[in-house]
Formats: structure tokens, C-alpha cells, sequence
């Protein structure tokens, strides 16, 4: 197998082919539009919409079915209902449409036997209407009650219609849920090319001062002021540093692979990922429950587990209204089935609330984080100058300078890495309102 | 019972009971490639695996043998002759999809097995390193420990000074159990992996890794392949051909023509499949680079934990000297020593790493550029 791999490796290597160089293209975007070009063409979200349709002919022809079930039941209670208790002739009915018989059954409920009418309608029934309604329930048994009637061929198109609808919400809901998953995915590999930009370049600015360090290091070396060890040691931390910038560079292309992919982009394609409006100061417009009110609305979880309460629900109520009795397999079935999804939509509520009450106390910290970064970096700023004054007057090591140089530099770093935290739980935040996500 | 009888039937009892408590396994000596022929042989998805990917290969070649359209004149409205000529026309083509998938998820579990034989051989090796240096290490700790006591009783340290080198010399010692039990449990798990008794003496020959030198591979020629062989375009685009048969045979047959949603359907459909494969070809691509890219920095990685290695020894040996002229105490050396121990340790673990890494690079690649055929 290996040598099976070395040589497609080596195959690929003496092809070498003289294909023309691609021209990578360069594409510039804020979040936001990348968002919407990444949902735009997303192939599972353009497959699930345009199956819209056909689900919606589904609806339409389950519900058709439905009826036709319904209207057919709503006959056989006619019938059923003349031929247990009329005391009329069933000329009189034969040629009114469904409605009207309907609200002849009301008076029919009030008249008293009649005999003649009901040799009529044993006979009618006998030759041609129980060939007729046993054709509409696809049946050949006369003795089961109304009841049962209904649950046998009514019940079981009815709960089609409910199915077909709750798969049509769900349809909508999943295309909710895919939005959702590639908004998340978009922002997590937006903001991590951004972080990477963000470490490359002060893992750059860290390297200027490093070898500017080295220069130094190296002309006192020359002197004999330090040791050969101290200059190694050094170069050694410039080695490093440079490996590491080259690292971080392979893993901002592959955060722009993943990225490119989302947008439907060529894999080598430049982006420039433009900050969202720098000059804005991010407010906390919302209360807490004004937030809180809105992730949950717009939580697609949730929306899933409300969409099949709302299912079961409507299928208890049918089956109360039919069965008129609380108890037995199937009541437990759906008693159970509507406990548990209440139970997940209150724990996904508290959930979420839980999760914008900690975003919005993470947001806090990491702006008081960036007062202290801030605090940190003006500290060691004054220290250089003052360390600085001290090396002229030579009452400090050239090495204590060089210390006190880095460490600047490491809390330039953190005071940018705390500012990019800040950035990115606001961002954070507003995906929590706007669409109830969290990552 | 005479007493002679009762001996024998005693020892034999005391026998049985001691080969359960103390079984003794012949020791079984594995190199790289015998060990992943053990693992194979006794893998029994994998076997499972050979057999369906034969039936498959079999039940597509009669499928195409009798793929001759038999019927060309074709009654339009006829249900059975458009069943016949689906039947004819279509059945090779899904046979085919199949046999592609299944031989497919055998390449790749093929894949993960070697892989995961790799993964285990060579970290036991890592893990037999690591031993080795913590027993160093601790060597090291005990040479000193005999000094410092007597250092101790002369005064030229004091008790809390002593006490301190003994919490080293103790996590020295407990670092070199750690790492032998870590070591036990690997071989117990190596055992398992290729069904053989946990306890049972394992003997592993190490075989040195294969260099690739990635730095030669051609990555535009591999995107070419596997534009032109992947398994996961080549399966895309059967269910296109699928499709497309299918509607071609709808579209001639009235009764189906006259259904135009069903038409309408297949048509959304090999759109849909157009855009799949052309997603599909982007997404190879970026996963080529991308795993490409993490094998470099996996190279990388090596190199940071080099230079950091060679820092902890020049350092250590420095501190060596400063020590033996008592310039700095046992414990700033212990340190100094466990410092350039890790660093070995970590210079061992990214090896084994970037190994794994590019495996799993060159998997992808043989994975995607391997045509499957059938001759």
C-alpha cells in the first residue's frame, strides 16, 4: 500500500506538468457578505429549497386525501345516522348535497320511528349504500361502530395531513438550521483569519525586534560583553520565532481553504476580510430579556422542538375528541411525547438565557480585560524609558534593556489579543439575538 | 480416596488454578509490516469488507453482460417495456455505483487500519523512548541522592534544602512509573487491536519510518489525478448518469412525459448533482492543500521543538559546570536536567506526529487518486 503511495507521490512528481499558471482571484468582504454569499451557495440549502415544492404538493395532496376522508366519514354518519333513526323516506334526502344532509340529520335526531322509512333505507342500504360506504372506508364490516369507523379510515388520514404539514415546518425549520450551521462556520473562519493576521503580525513586529536585539548582542559580543551563550541563545529565540510566523502563515491558508469553500470560491483565491465598522462603538442596546426574548425566538432548536409539540398536541386533541376517554397505550404515548418536548423547550430556553447572560458578563470582563492589558502595557512602556535612562547612566545591564524591550512588545501582544477578544464576543452576541445561535 | 490419588488430584487443581492466575504466552515477535498483516488477517470488518467488495465486482459484471438493450423499437405506451429497458439500461450503471462504493469503504478502512497499526507501533516506540529517558532521569536523581545526604549530615545544606531535592528525587520516581504503566497499557492495547490475549509478551522490531520529502511533491500533477480519478467525483457522477438515463427513458415513454413533474423532478435533480460535483472538485482541491499544509507544519513543528532541545541541552550542560563549581544548587540543576528531558520527549511526540500527518496526507492522496476500475 505504501509503495503504492510513494508512487502516485513520485508519478506527480516526474509529471510535472507545464500547466499555464492560475491567477489566483482577489475577493474582498465584510462578515456579513460573506455570510450571505456562503448561504447563497451552499448546495444543501439550494437542494432543500427547491425540494420545497414538492413537499408543499405533498401538504396539499395529504390534506386533499384529508377531506376526502372527512367528507366521506361525514356521509357514512349521515347514513348511519337515517338508517338508525328516521322515521322519514329517503326520497326526500336522496338528492341533497353534503351540507344540507347534514342539517337534515338535526331534525331527523328529533322525529320518532317510522317503519315504512326504515324498511326504505334497510333496503337501500342492503342493495346500494352499503356497497357504497364500504367502498369509501375500503371495508366489508358493518358492525363497527362509528367510533371505530374513524379511527380505522379517518384518524389515519387526518394524522397524514398533520404529518405532511409538520414536515413542511420542519423543511422550513432545517433551512433555518443549515443558515445557521454556515453562519457559524463563515464567522468562526472569518474571525480565525483574522486572528491569525492579527498573531502574524505581531509575531512580526516582535521579529523586527528581536534581530534589531541580535544586532546589538552581536556587536557586544565582538566587545566581549557577553557570552557566546547569550548570542546563541538569541538567535535561537529568532529561529523559533521565525518557524512560528512560518506556521501560523500555513494555517491562516488553510483557514482561507476552509473559508473559500464556504463562500463556493476557488480553494487559492485572496480574501481581504475587512473589520466590521471600526469607527462604531459597540453599544448594549438590548436589555437582558429583551435579548434573551429574541435568541429564543429566533433559536431554530427550539423552533424544531415547538413545530413537533405543536403536532403532538394536535393529535391529542383528535384523539380526545374522538376516543372521549384518557387513558390506554396511545394517550400514554402522546402524554409522554408531549411532556418531553415540553421539558427540551424549557431546558433549551434556559439554556440559551444562560448562555446571553454569560456572553453578556463575558463582554464585560473582557472590556475591563483590556483596561488592565492597557494598564500593563503603559507600565512597561514607562519601565523601558526609565530602564533606558538607568543603561545610560549605566546602572542597568544592555540585557535588562533588551528584557524590558520584549516585554513591551509581549504586552502590545495581549493588550491586541484582548481588544480582538472584545470584537469577537460582541459578534458573538449579536449572532445570539439576530439568528439565537451560540458557538 | 488414597493419598496418592488426592496428591495428584490436588495438583492438578493447584495446577489449573495457577495457569489461570499466570498464563504464560509464547512471546510473539512483530515487525511494521507482519504486525499490519496480523492486524488485517484478524480484523473481521475487513474480511467482511473482501467478500461483499468480490459479491459486488460479480453481481456488476452479469449486469453488464446482459446490458445489451434488447429493446429498441420501444412501444410508447407500454409500462412493462419502459421496466424492461430501466432494467437493462440502468441496472449496470447502479451495479456499478455499488461495487465503486464498496470497494471504496475497503480502500479506506484498508487506510485506517494501516494507519492506526502505524499510529500504535511507532507511539510504542515513542513511549519505550520516553521510558528509557524518565529511567535516566531518575538514575540521575538517585546517583545524586547518596551525595546529598551526606551533604546533609556534614551541614553543607539544610534540611529544607535536602527536602526539597527529595520532592524532586520523588517526582522523578513517580515520572518513570507513570511512563512504564502508560507503556504496559499501550502494549495490552496493541495486543487487543490484533486479537491476541492483553497480557500476552508482545516483542516489537522497529522498522525505520519512510522518508517523504514533500518539499518534491508535485501538488498541481495530484490535483490533476484526482480531478480525473477520485472515487468521490467518480460516484457523483454515476448517479448523474443514473439520472440522466432515467429521464432520457421517462421522456420517451408517453405516459411519463405526459407527467411532467415527474420530469421536472429528475431535471432539478441533475442540476442539483452538476453543482454537487463541481463543489465537490473545489473541495478536493482545498483538502489536498490543506492536508498538504498540515503536513509541512507538522515538519515545522519538529524544527521549533529542535531548537528548543538544543537550548535545554547547551543550557543543561552549562549548568553542569556551573554546578560542579557550585555555582548553582542540585535543585536549579535537576531542573535544568528535566527541562532538556522534555524537550526530547517533545522533539519524539512531533516526529511521531508529522509522521502520522503525512500518512494521513498520503491516504488522501491514494484515496482520491486511485481509480477504481474493473478489468
Amino acid at each position: 500500500m505504501l509503495n503504492k503511495k510513494v508512487m502516485v507521490i513520485g508519478l506527480s512528481i516526474c509529471m510535472l506538468l507545464a500547466s499555464a499558471p492560475t491567477f489566483a482571484a482577489t475577493k474582498v468582504y465584510r462578515l456579513d457578505d460573506a455570510i450571505n454569499q456562503a448561504i447563497e451557495v451552499n448546495a444543501d440549502l439550494r437542494a432543500l429549497e427547491s425540494s420545497i415544492p414538492q413537499i408543499e404538493e405533498g401538504v396539499r395532496q395529504a390534506n386533499f386525501g384529508a377531506s376526502q376522508q372527512q367528507l366521506l366519514y361525514k356521509k357514512y354518519k349521515v347514513y348511519r345516522a337515517m338508517y338508525n333513526d328516521s322515521e322519514d323516506t329517503w326520497d326526500k334526502y336522496q338528492d341533497l348535497s353534503e351540507n344540507e344532509l347534514s342539517d337534515e340529520l338535526v331534525k331527523l335526531g328529533k322525529k320518532m320511528s317510522n317503519p315504512a322509512f326504515l324498511s326504505k333505507m334497510e333496503e337501500y342500504l342492503e342493495d346500494v349504500e352499503y356497497i357504497q360506504y364500504a367502498l369509501m372506508f375500503g371495508t366489508d364490516e358493518p358492525d363497527l361502530t362509528e367510533r371505530e369507523v374513524y379511527q380505522k379510515y379517518v384518524r389515519g388520514s387526518e394524522l397524514i395531513g398533520l404529518q405532511a404539514e409538520n414536515e413542511m415546518e420542519k423543511a422550513l425549520n432545517n433551512i433555518d438550521v443549515i443558515k445557521g450551521n454556515v453562519t457559524v462556520g463563515v464567522t468562526q473562519a472569518f474571525l480565525g483569519v483574522q486572528d491569525l493576521d492579527v498573531a502574524i503580525k505581531t509575531q512580526n513586529d516582535l521579529l523586527i525586534l528581536r534581530n534589531k536585539i541580535q544586532n546589538e548582542l552581536e556587536a557586544m559580543y565582538n566587545e566581549g560583553l557577553v557570552s557566546e551563550f547569550d548570542l546563541y541563545s538569541s538567535q535561537n529565540a529568532i529561529e523559533t520565532l521565525k518557524l512560528q510566523i512560518e506556521i501560523l502563515e500555513l494555517q491562516k491558508q488553510n483557514t482561507e481553504y476552509a473559508l473559500n469553500n464556504l463562500l463556493g470560491n476557488d480553494y487559492s483565491d485572496r480574501l481581504v476580510l475587512l473589520a466590521p465598522n471600526e469607527s462604531e462603538e459597540y453599544e448594549v442596546v438590548l436589555s437582558l430579556q429583551e435579548r434573551a426574548l429574541s435568541a429564543v425566538g429566533n433559536n431554530t432548536q427550539i423552533k424544531g422542538y415547538k413545530i413537533d409539540l405543536s403536532y403532538y398536541e394536535k393529535d391529542f386533541s383528535l384523539y380526545k375528541e374522538f376516543e372521549g376517554i384518557e387513558f390506554g397505550n396511545e394517550y400514554d404515548d402522546l402524554t409522554y411525547n408531549i411532556n418531553r418536548l415540553e421539558d427540551s423547550i424549557h431546558k433549551a430556553i434556559w439554556n440559551l438565557e444562560s448562555n446571553v447572560l454569560h456572553a453578556v458578563g463575558t463582554h464585560q470582563a473582557l472590556k475591563k480585560e483590556v483596561e488592565d492589558k492597557q494598564l500593563a502595557y503603559d507600565l512597561a512602556v514607562t519601565k523601558l524609558s526609565e530602564g533606558v535612562s538607568q543603561y545610560k547612566l549605566g546602572l542597568v545591564k544592555t540585557s535588562d534593556v533588551h528584557s524590558m524591550q520584549i516585554d513591551v512588545q509581549s504586552k502590545k501582544m495581549a493588550l491586541d489579543q484582548a481588544i480582538r477578544a472584545v470584537e469577537k464576543s460582541e459578534i458573538k452576541m449579536d449572532m445570539q439575538v439576530e439568528y439565537g445561535i451560540t458557538y | 480416596m488414597s493419598k496418592m490419588k488426592k496428591f495428584i488430584s490436588v495438583s492438578i487443581i493447584a495446577a489449573l488454578v495457577i495457569g489461570s492466575t499466570f498464563p504464560v504466552y509464547a512471546s510473539e515477535s512483530y515487525g511494521l509490516t507482519s504486525l499490519m498483516n496480523k492486524a488485517m488477517d484478524s480484523n473481521v470488518d475487513m474480511k467482511l469488507l473482501k467478500i461483499q467488495t468480490d459479491r459486488e465486482k460479480a453481481d456488476y459484471i452479469a449486469a453488464r453482460a446482459i446490458g445489451i438493450s434488447l429493446v429498441d423499437d420501444v412501444d410508447e405506451d407500454d409500462a412493462q417495456t419502459y421496466t424492461d429497458k430501466q432494467n437493462i439500461d440502468l441496472t449496470p450503471i447502479k451495479e456499478k455505483k455499488v461495487y465503486l462504493d464498496k470497494a471504496y469503504e475497503k480502500l479506506q478502512k484498508e487506510n485506517d487500519l494501516e494507519y492506526q497499526v502505524k499510529n500504535l507501533f511507532y507511539t510504542y516506540f515513542n513511549m519505550l523512548e520516553d521510558t528509557r529517558s524518565k529511567q535516566e532521569y531518575y538514575t540521575f536523581m538517585e546517583d545524586k541522592k547518596e551525595a546529598e545526604v551526606i551533604k546533609l549530615e556534614v551541614g553543607q545544606i539544610t534540611q529544607l534544602q535536602y527536602d526539597t531535592f527529595l520532592q524532586s528525587y520523588d517526582q522523578a520516581f513517580l515520572g518513570y512509573l507513570k511512563s512504564k504503566n502508560a507503556l504496559d497499557a499501550k502494549v495490552r492495547e496493541i495486543n487487543i487491536y490484533i486479537d491476541q490475549e492483553p497480557s500476552a509478551q508482545l516483542d516489537l522490531i522497529n522498522a525505520p519510518k519512510t522518508p517523504i520529502d514533500l518539499s518534491k511533491v508535485d501538488l498541481t500533477s495530484i490535483e490533476a489525478l484526482i480531478i480525473e480519478n477520485s472515487y468521490q467525483l467518480d460516484t457523483m457522477e454515476l448517479d448523474l448518469e443514473i439520472n440522466t438515463v432515467d429521464k432520457q427513458l421517462k421522456s420517451r415513454f408517453k405516459g411519463f412525459a405526459e407527467k411532467a413533474i415527474e420530469l421536472e423532478i429528475l431535471d432539478d435533480k441533475i442540476l442539483e448533482l452538476e453543482s454537487k460535483i463541481s463543489d465537490k472538485e473545489r473541495s478536493l482541491k482545498g483538502d489536498l492543500y490543506t492536508k498538504y499544509n498540515e503536513a509541512i507544519i507538522a515538519e515545522k513543528e519538529i524544527e521549533v521543538k529542535q531548537l528548543s532541545y538544543d537550548l535545554a541541552k547547551r543550557t543543561f550542560d552549562i549548568d553542569q559546570l556551573k554546578f560542579e563549581n557550585g555555582l548553582i544548587s542540585l535543585i536549579d540543576l535537576s531542573e535544568s536536567r528535566k527541562n532538556f528531558e522534555d524537550s526530547y520527549y517533545a522533539i519524539n511526540t512531533a516526529k511521531l506526529s508529522q509522521y502520522l500527518t503525512v500518512q494521513s496526507f498520503l491516504d488522501f492522496v491514494e484515496e482520491n487518486t486511485t481509480k477504481i476500475t474493473i478489468e
